[in-house]
């Protein structure tokens, strides 16, 4: 194969050429990154053109093919320029075709490797890799256009020479690492999950409307990035405003409203379908394995996508169970990386492509939530721990003036002023607002059990984390003055991969919680990163 | 090497709280004044402007000295705070961790295990090198922003704070 030949020339300097196929990869990101955000704008150019007789059509549709050529060539141009080279310790990535870079990455600062192969590589056996590095500046570099084998091996190849590279550096992680050369290796992955076509619709219902939407689309385009450009451009496409306007003229207002509640009833029916769509789209066959050290999940119905994360690479593990969830007694897990490869660098949306990238396992009963979380992290057990709760006084306290103080106000004004029916608005709102607080107050809790910690925080469903206290890297503890007289203060726990804080817990609480994690954190000898 | 989890009596865990914290230095204290000094002197300045303007007539202008003298005080009322701020700063080391306490109305204690620092810097502002003070910013794995920042040290106590700390962390 093309991937496997090093570059024609006088000298084999190690740089290796990726298959042809690379070539669409490059056209895809780019249409990814640019294209689809012009998109609304061209569209709307178009428009203007057909209806126009100032600007011609034949002029724009130029412009467009004129694009699409340019396109192709700067694709062509990064396409010969892209390169890879596998040196004892680090990969060397070759790229761009005016700022040309080359990216060098140790074997040791690797988080992750994944191989992905895309809907348009797919029926070529092709993949593409993407490594994902640690620190601040992270980000995670594509090898496209590798074939479906020598990827795999790639990653392995990869993976264990970080494993390797990290044995010879350091002395802290040895020990486990060494525990774990000498656990049985090699052996067949053992599945600890497969989910059904069931368990991936329930997992699309009870994911976040919006998000899967927009993951929908994503999927198909290659990202989630254009999502929001490609709804404009829908918007546009069916010209809805011209459609509003003959449903006025042609039957009245009634006619314009009942059009309006019923594309809202279909909406709001459609979203679900869309979210399942996004769901068997992105996690059909899903697969969750383990081998080795390292949890391996594989899923997806056009485009395969292929994650692993290594065991003392997971600093948290979080349960999501969201209103929805809760009807269907379901909880979707995440696993919490400190992975720096978030969207930062293309400054684009990084929650959406965090929530693409992260390693999710949807859909669980709480069984398995609970026999995985044990797998996940060995020694967590979080069925007999017992929550406890934060300052009711202060947290309704804070929660509900700040929200109400303002808001009532206005509505005394306004009662005084202008009619007394306001008040009955402002008593409506105000005990809304305190049986919500009052809720979210009793989802509030921690606790610890063993060598674990668990926070929780929630409305109807909620949003447990639990994590190994020795993980902790930072402990902040922070008290106002009026919280030290009521012996109240916020513990705030920074993990490598996200910070947490509890409002409100009892002083001694707090100063004890963050004792025992420093006692845990300056006293094992696991690899915590 | 086993693992061993030897469970841990809470009441005999060392407690962060029961700890005597270093003040930072008098020079750093000097510094505040100056920063606030030149700070309250360029915004009254620049409050003054409209006073000089030749077209405002001069009974709107006596109303106009409302600017230059809130500035000034709101800038004595800030020096103020600052200097309080500066009295609770404090920080100390352990045997395996970094504890600063800082804060007026929300006071933080933060402790930072040596084991997590990915590496340090100190900094010396063009105010700071004149005072002899320096910057220490510590950051972990934990994101791109500094984890612990303890601001108007001195520069040898600085530097070898740094030092230390990253001798333990194992960066040598």
């Amino acid at each position: 194969m093309a991937e496997t030949q090093p570059v024609e020339g006088p000298q084999d300097d190690g740089w290796r050429r990726v298959s042809p196929t690379a070539l669409m990869d490059f056209v895809v990101v780019m249409i990814r990154h640019g294209i689809l955000q012009a998109l609304p704008a061209f569209a709307v150019l178009a428009y203007s053109a057909a209806t126009s007789d100032k600007l011609e059509l034949r002029f724009v549709l130029g412009l467009a093919v004129l694009a699409v050529l340019l396109m192709l060539a700067w694709s062509l141009f990064s396409y010969l320029r892209f390169g890879y080279r596998l040196r004892s310790t680090r990969i060397e990535v070759r790229k761009g075709v005016l700022h040309r870079q080359v990216l060098d990455v140790d074997f040791d600062r690797i988080q992750n490797v994944s191989v992905h192969e895309p809907f348009y590589m797919r029926p070529f056996g092709m993949a593409v890799i993407g490594i994902d590095t640690a620190g601040s500046s992270g980000k995670e570099i594509r090898l496209p256009g590798i074939a479906l084998g020598p990827a795999r091996e790639m990653r392995e190849r990869l993976v264990s020479d970080a494993r390797s590279a990290r044995l010879e550096d350091s002395d802290a992680p040895e020990a486990i690492d060494g525990q774990e050369a000498a656990a049985p290796r090699g052996g067949a992955p053992e599945v600890l999950l497969q989910l059904s076509r069931k368990d991936v619709v329930i997992a699309g219902l009870t994911a976040n409307f919006m998000l899967w939407a927009a993951i929908a689309i994503g999927t198909v385009m290659g990202s989630g990035d254009s999502a929001e450009s490609m709804m404009a451009w829908v918007a546009e496409w069916l010209n809805l405003r011209g459609v509003a306007e003959d449903l006025e003229r042609e039957g009245g207002k009634l006619l314009l409203a009942a059009a309006v509640a019923g594309a809202t009833l279909l909406a709001l029916l459609l979203l679900p379908v869309i979210s399942v769509v996004g769901a068997l789209f992105r996690y059909d066959g899903y697969t969750l394995s383990i081998d080795g050290d390292r949890f391996r999940r594989a899923s997806g119905l056009l485009s395969r996508h292929d994650d692993s994360v290594r065991a003392h690479k997971i600093q948290a593990v979080t349960w999501k169970q969201n209103a929805i969830a809760l009807l269907f007694e379901r909880i979707n897990l995440q696993l919490r990386q400190a992975s720096a490869g978030s969207g930062l660098e293309s400054g684009q949306q990084p929650g959406l492509a965090d929530l693409q990238r992260s390693f999710q396992v949807p859909s669980l009963r709480p069984a398995e939530a609970e026999a995985l979380t044990g797998r996940f992290l060995p020694g967590c057990r979080s069925d007999g721990a017992r929550l406890t709760g934060v300052d009711r006084r202060a947290y309704m306290l804070v929660n509900t003036v700040f929200l109400l103080g303002p808001f009532s106000l206005g509505m005394i004004v306004a009662a005084i002023l202008v009619h007394a029916g306001f008040l009955i608005l402002w008593l409506v709102v105000f005990v809304t607002v305190v049986l919500i607080a009052h809720r979210c107050w009793r989802q509030t809790g921690w606790a610890v059990a063993g060598d674990h910690a668990m926070f929780r925080r929630g409305f109807i469903g909620s949003n447990t984390t639990l994590f190994p206290l020795f993980k902790v890297q930072r402990v902040d503890l922070v008290q106002t003055p009026l919280q030290a007289r009521r012996g109240l203060a916020h513990l705030t726990v920074h993990l490598a991969s996200h910070s947490m804080t509890i409002h409100w817990m009892r002083f001694e609480d707090a100063e004890r919680l963050r004792d025992l994690a420093l006692y845990q954190a300056e006293n094992s000898q696991e690899a915590w990163f | 090497m086993a693992f061993t989890n030897l469970p841990v009596d809470p009441g005999t865990l060392p407690r962060a709280a029961q700890l005597q914290l270093h003040p930072l230095p008098a020079e750093h204290r000097r510094e505040i004044l100056v920063q606030s000094l030149i700070t309250v002197v360029i915004v009254v300045l620049a409050c003054m402007i409209p006073l000089i303007i030749p077209a405002i007539p001069s009974e709107v202008r006596i109303f106009l000295w409302v600017f230059p003298i809130s500035a000034l005080v709101l800038g004595v009322v800030f020096t103020a705070l600052a200097l309080v701020r500066f009295r609770r700063k404090g920080y100390a080391l352990r045997e395996h961790d970094i504890v600063f306490r800082t804060g007026l109305f929300w006071r933080k204690v933060t402790v930072l295990p040596f084991d997590r620092v990915q590496h340090a810097e100190v900094t010396h502002g063009p105010l700071q090198r004149r005072f002899g003070v320096a910057t220490l910013k510590f950051f972990t794995a934990g994101g791109s922003s500094v984890d612990l920042k303890i601001e108007g040290l001195l520069a040898d106590d600085a530097e070898r704070l740094r030092e230390t700390v990253l001798e333990r962390a194992g960066h040598g």
